[in-house]
């Protein structure tokens, strides 16, 4: 009974904004994994319209040394090519989510390559293991994954459309809170689906 | 399978003298999930049993709840990702309500029901509570109980018993004292909370005990989480660490400690409680095991601890009969799930050696 003498009483009133920052980005700041019931808990929405126009349409080329590391962890064909920053998975709550529908539209297609930074893959693998992404981890230097693009926004997935590396594909760079309406699997539907003859079915802007 | 009881307290006066109180762990398995060729489930937080003895399972990664018969076939699922109604952007919890089925979107403040069809019925908001609701329990068919996320909610009471209209009854527990003001502590800490059968269990993750309540507020008790192995509360680690939730190394103080991950309401005043090592590099997976605690309310004697376990897999809810539920993994891939039931019984000596 005594531990009960510890709470109760008046503190100092954080209020809302704090709840807010706490569940919303706090955390990630700081680098820890949150609590598991923490993950999904963040903040406030985010007009639909803004992330309608917020995709980038990535095309270009994967340098020699990054298509030899995903040729050695995929073997032969083409893979789809997940790109992911350390801080990829603490912002996008909708991440694990929107990567499993994208396998399921690919089909057996999807040998799927998640490349990070070396730092990263540890907590990325133990992220696949949690969010049933069959994906084989791959560290790489994000900077010099693709030719001319040392700052690819992320997150990103490629398709590896023909045989000298060249890839086309979709970021999500910009964060939406909790759900993002337009999901990686739509955008590149056709380049899932296998027609790679098609550019992503909706461009947006591309910052390079 | 007898698996443990109260390892290491036999010492102990207290329950030396009282060995009625003292509980055995059996395991027996309930189920194996089958997700029938539909996407299985990613990231199980809360599971329970409706009147009908179908399993929901709420899915917070998937964003949907997943309904299971009793041989474990996928019989239904319902909401899904997106604001409109039925949707979630944010559901952090869904539970059996009745034959009915309740979700909460943490976005949107709502609670969404279900009806026993699986269809969209009518959506409860909370947003007129004193604090932003982070959970929201089924206590019985007619109590809901919400708790907030502590961090900003701290000098205010954090937990509410709300009517099936969200309505309030009772609000209570304002852990201030305890946490202190400390924004790195504060944002490490967070309540866990679940009632049944007219009493309330709260436990802080971060912190080191746990206490009951009636449901107008009243403590009735409270005790330590794990007298066996006390649990290192994120305030004394924090300020151990001159205030700083790193260490120079860049590595955290929470990492690898054992914190309080779930707290489940059974019959007959007491709790089940698991606890974990957090892992604050890669995130910790409760389905990957950890320990039980059980503790009940004994005249004069505030909480005691009543049985503990090794546990294998998450515990995730309990049945209507008041049993604790564990959802484990049931492959090495991790792609598969099993239900296991916790029962409790009378403690034998022969399980104790």
């Amino acid at each position: 009974m005594k531990r009960a003498c510890r709470i109760g009483g008046a503190g100092t009133a954080l209020g809302l904004i704090l709840v807010v920052a706490a569940l919303g980005g706090a955390l990630d700041a700081r680098g820890a994994a949150p609590h598991p019931r923490m993950i999904a808990a963040r903040a406030k929405s985010t007009a639909s319209a803004q992330v309608e126009s917020a995709s980038v349409t990535i095309s270009g080329t994967l340098t020699p040394a990054a298509r030899r590391a995903i040729r050695r962890a995929h073997g032969q064909g083409y893979p789809l090519v997940i790109v992911l920053r350390a801080t990829d998975r603490r912002k996008c709550e909708d991440l694990g989510r929107q990567l499993r529908e994208m396998l399921r539209v690919a089909g057996d297609r999807a040998r799927a390559v998640l490349v990070t930074e070396d730092s990263a893959a540890e907590g990325y693998r133990a992220f696949a293991r949690r969010e049933h992404l069959k994906a084989t981890i791959v560290s790489f230097p994000l900077d010099s994954l693709m030719r001319d693009r040392p700052r690819l926004p992320t997150p990103a997935v490629l398709v590896d459309v023909d045989a000298d590396g060249r890839v086309e594909g979709i970021a999500h760079p910009d964060r939406f809170a909790n759900v993002r309406s337009r999901s990686f699997a739509v955008e590149m539907h056709s380049l899932l689906s296998g027609d790679a003859t098609n550019t992503p079915a909706d461009r947006g802007r591309d910052p390079h | 399978m007898v698996t443990a009881a109260l390892a290491g307290c036999a010492d102990r006066p207290g329950l030396a003298s009282r060995a009625d109180s003292r509980r055995d762990v059996v395991e027996e398995d309930v189920v194996r999930l089958d997700d029938a060729g539909q996407p299985i489930l990613a990231r199980p937080e809360r599971l329970s049993v409706q009147r009908n003895g179908r399993l929901i399972i709420s899915d917070i990664s998937d964003k949907d709840v997943k309904v299971y018969g009793t041989d474990g076939r996928r019989a239904a699922t319902y909401g899904r990702p997106g604001r409109g109604p039925g949707e979630f952007a944010a559901m952090l919890t869904a539970q059996a309500y009745g034959d009915s089925v309740v979700a909460y979107d943490f976005e949107s403040s709502r609670l969404t029901v279900f009806s026993p069809d699986g269809h969209y019925a009518r959506a409860v908001s909370l947003g007129h509570l004193p604090f932003l609701p982070w959970s929201v329990r089924v206590v019985d068919d007619s109590l809901f109980l919400a708790a907030a996320a502590a961090p900003g909610s701290i000098g205010r009471p954090l937990l509410a018993l709300l009517r099936p209209d969200g309505t309030r009854i009772s609000t209570f527990f304002d852990p201030a004292k305890l946490i202190g003001r400390s924004p790195e502590v504060i944002q490490q800490t967070f309540v866990l909370a679940d009632g049944a059968h007219g009493v309330v269990f709260v436990g802080l993750a971060g912190a080191d005990s746990v206490w009951a309540y009636d449901y107008h507020g009243k403590l009735l008790g409270s005790g330590p989480l794990d007298p066996v192995q006390p649990l290192p509360t994120t305030r004394a680690l924090i300020e151990h660490n001159r205030g700083r939730m790193r260490r120079p190394d860049g590595s955290y103080v929470v990492d690898g400690q054992r914190t309080l991950f779930s707290v489940v309401a059974l019959d007959s005043g007491s709790v089940a409680m698991q606890v974990c090592e957090r892992d604050a590099m890669r995130g910790t997976d409760l389905l990957e095991g950890g320990t039980l605690l059980v503790a009940a309310i004994q005249l004069n004697r505030g909480l005691t601890m009543v049985a503990r376990a090794a546990l294998d897999g998450g515990l995730l809810g309990s049945e209507r009969g008041g049993a604790p539920l564990v959802l484990r993994y049931a492959s090495a891939e991790q792609d598969r799930y099993a239900i296991t039931r916790l029962r409790l019984t009378t403690h034998s000596r022969t399980a104790r050696r």
